[in-house]
């Protein structure tokens, strides 16, 4: 088992650092997560929702906790931002019609893609902190 | 972050974007440059190459430059990789965008000469 803890300033910019952490995972654990490409999408999503509607501003630092054996990939997002609202996890993917496509939605795909590329997705409150954590069962080679 | 590729053809355009990821690190600069280029009646298909990620932000990005565009058929997407291609189904975008896997597919899409 291998475990990462990372604190990240709460901007874009630890979007590189994010991919060299996961990275540096599957390195350690001699896991090719690159042939996972929704672990990156997921990953990246939780961030940048976190940065952009939880309300930190980009000196605050967000905790980033990675562990993984070769089965499965656990990634933990700490952050102190406002609650975000329990059925958050809940929200469903954008409706597409191919009829009108001035009405096609320009945003709201971030939460629906993390539930759906993860093998499962966990929130919660605690001590004034956002808890999210995001679990890939990766296949045995 | 797009590049003209092919100014010689009537009524198409090829731009190609150049940055190797299209996110919520760049997503804005790419409506803007997208929107500089749009013509009347003028199809553009855009090679993504060189693109090996795309977030829901850039998804979001490429939605406006449809809409912008106005009409699906004269959007054509090209060179997609695989995750962007699970991104498109993912989100049942596939139904709405047309994509072919290269600029030569493109053209012969639209018969361009």
């Amino acid at each position: 088992m291998v475990e990462l803890s990372c604190h990240l300033p709460a901007n874009f910019k630890s979007i590189n650092t994010l991919r060299e952490l996961l990275k540096y995972i599957g390195e350690e654990t001699d896991t090719k997560l690159e042939k996972y490409s929704g672990i990156e999408l997921a990953l990246i999503e939780i961030f940048t929702n976190i940065v952009k509607h939880s309300g930190v501003v980009a000196d605050d630092l967000i905790d980033v906790r990675l562990r993984s054996d070769s089965r499965e990939l656990e990634i933990k997002f700490i952050d102190t931002g406002e609650k975000f609202l329990p059925t958050i996890l809940e929200t469903v993917m954008p409706h597409m019609t191919t009829k009108k496509i001035e009405l096609l939605p320009e945003s709201g795909f971030g939460v629906p893609l993390v539930v759906s590329l993860s093998d499962s997705v966990r929130y919660e409150r605690k001590d004034e902190k956002n808890f999210t954590t995001l679990i890939f069962v990766l296949d045995e080679d | 972050m797009l590049k003209l590729v092919d100014s010689k053809l009537k009524r198409y355009k090829l731009l190609k974007v150049e940055s190797l990821v299209l996110d919520c690190t760049n997503f804005s600069e790419f409506k803007f440059d997208l929107a500089m280029e749009l013509r009347p009646d003028e199809t553009i298909i855009l090679n993504l190459e060189n693109v090996n990620f795309v977030d829901s932000s850039g998804l979001g990005a490429l939605i406006s430059g449809l809409k912008a565009i106005g009409n699906p058929d004269h959007l054509i997407l090209c060179g997609l990789n695989e995750q962007i291609v699970e991104l498109l189904e993912l989100t049942c975008l596939d139904k709405v965008f047309k994509t072919t896997k290269d600029y030569q597919a493109a053209l012969e899409e639209v018969g361009a000469r």
